[in-house]
């Protein structure tokens, strides 16, 4: 007849058992609570920063998703918050092609990647022979400064059949040109007489493109 | 008389924690999200390719201009593949499926894919990207 | 029949009274701090998702540049966090969610073109809410309105 004090017993036992496993359910819930995923404002920041980056209307871009290679290579932590105010009172970091381009602060939130093109001008200087009448093919560029002296005996520069400059005597000096830079353009160096020596030195600009990945992390 | 009986509450008590156990457990199961924003920042690449694909202005094969006719895609097509590829990081595949056909291995099921159309001369050109 | 301790009926009273006890105060224990708490927590969550998700929304609304007129997009909100319903306001360029509940709420700074000159407006979260972009002589202007 002991049976009452040791289901007293029991019961208390089984009640703190219970409110250990209450404790440990509680810990585990707490725990998970406090490692949940918090970044949804960073990964916001981070994208939109990214949307100003990219976009048409930037001070990096050239067209959209085409960033010039020039501006990028001066880009530092002043100018870039001067001109995306997303990127003020944060920790940004902004890589190109596996380059970190700008890091303030140490920024630990998610990084959104947007694909690039990088562009470049190089120049490119071209000696052609002053031969009657030939057609030179320049790449895709912008602009073109033709120098040429009056002994090459060149009468007249013409551009995809379109005759921009002529001088009946020979032209001489520099002759600028504005072209369409999205394809390449045909030149013709006419001329009446044949002369015997004399050369054509073509300056061009044309772009190099490189594809990159820009990656943009924002702490916010 | 002290019979052999299992105390019933410890039975009780033991049934309680194994559903506080099964509790506890379950917040082991959520999901984490990774293959959703695995999907947006693949439907970012595919946005984004699309856009250089077919306004990238460098001299480059050029998606609209490829599918002006048949015979322009025939001969265009291995070049905007390899385009399209140079375009995405290494560790992404890329599949450019056109009204005219397609170029690139077909896209994955039940893995995150990311998507993005285009319009073109021949109509609505589709871009998938994957993880591989 | 000296050595019982205690008669049956009174241990049985004593265990009801323990388990009582105990449930009595596991509940107030739960309900007074970690119910609420755990509930705060959810909700700052999902007002912080809600702010980003927003925030998102509003700056993809904002059309391309060279595309004029107006445009409009629809705000997604829940109508309610933690049980209660907030407002979504623009404040100077960010995105500000009040809520009630000290604890609960956020503020973003969004991402704008340079185009954009001003946002403005406030919606309550159980409104259909729609951001509305204008082109006005100044510039783009950003409202966060009713539909």
């Amino acid at each position: 007849m002991t049976r009452g004090q040791a289901n007293l017993l029991g019961l208390a036992v089984a009640l703190l058992l219970l409110s250990g496993a209450i404790g440990v359910t509680l810990a585990v819930g707490t725990g998970a609570f406090a490692t949940a995923d918090s970044d949804a404002r960073d990964r916001a920041a981070a994208a939109g920063l990214a949307d100003r980056l990219v976009s048409a209307d930037g001070p990096l871009t050239v067209r959209e998703n085409v960033l010039d290679g020039a501006t990028v290579d001066d880009l530092n932590a002043t100018a870039l918050r001067a001109a995306f105010p997303a990127a003020r009172d944060r920790a940004v970091r902004v890589r190109l092609g596996g380059e970190t381009l700008v890091e303030t602060g140490d920024p630990a939130g998610p990084t959104v990647r947007r694909l690039v093109l990088v562009e470049r001008r190089a120049n490119r200087t071209l000696t052609v022979p002053a031969d009657q009448n030939d057609t030179v093919r320049l790449e895709p560029t912008g602009a073109a400064a033709v120098t040429v002296d009056r002994s090459a005996r060149v009468e007249s520069l013409v551009v995809n059949g379109r005759t921009v400059a002529h001088e009946d005597a020979g032209l001489n000096g520099t002759i600028h040109l504005d072209l369409r830079r999205d394809r390449p353009t045909d030149l013709a160096l006419n001329g009446s007489i044949r002369s015997s020596s004399g050369t054509v030195q073509i300056r061009t600009h044309p772009w190099e493109t490189e594809a990159a990945v820009l990656e943009v992390t924002v702490d916010v | 008389m002290s019979r052999g009986q299992l105390s019933l509450s410890a039975l009780e008590a033991g049934v309680g924690v194994l559903l506080l156990t099964a509790v506890a457990a379950g917040f082991f199961l959520v999901d984490d999200g990774a293959d959703d924003r695995a999907e947006s920042q693949l439907d970012t690449y595919a946005r984004d390719a699309g856009v250089l694909l077919t306004t990238a202005g460098d001299g480059g094969p050029q998606l609209d201009r490829a599918l002006r006719s048949e015979d322009a895609w025939a001969a265009n097509r291995t070049a905007i593949g390899a385009r399209a590829r140079a375009l995405l990081p290494a560790n992404v595949r890329v599949r450019v499926e056109t009204p005219r056909g397609a170029v690139g291995p077909p896209a994955p099921e039940g893995r995150p894919v990311g998507v993005a159309q285009v319009p073109t001369a021949a109509g609505r050109a589709t871009i998938r990207v994957w993880y591989p | 029949m000296a050595d019982r301790a205690v008669s049956p009926v009174v241990g049985k009273v004593l265990e009801i009274g323990l388990v009582l006890l105990f449930v009595a105060t596991v509940t107030g224990a739960l309900s007074g701090g970690v119910v609420p708490g755990a509930r705060t927590a959810a909700g700052g969550e999902v007002a912080d998702r809600t702010l980003a998700s927003a925030a998102t929304t509003v700056e993809d609304g904002v059309p391309a540049a060279g595309r004029v007129g107006s445009a409009t997009t629809h705000l997604d909100l829940p109508d309610r966090i933690r049980g209660e319903t907030y407002t979504l306001r623009a404040d100077d360029r960010r995105l500000v969610l009040d809520h009630p509940h000290p604890d609960v709420g956020a503020s973003h700074r969004l991402a704008l073109p340079a185009r954009v000159v001003a946002v403005r407006g406030a919606v309550a979260s159980d409104d259909p809410a729609v951001v509305r972009v204008t082109q006005t002589d100044d510039g783009l202007v950003v409202e966060v309105t009713t539909a």
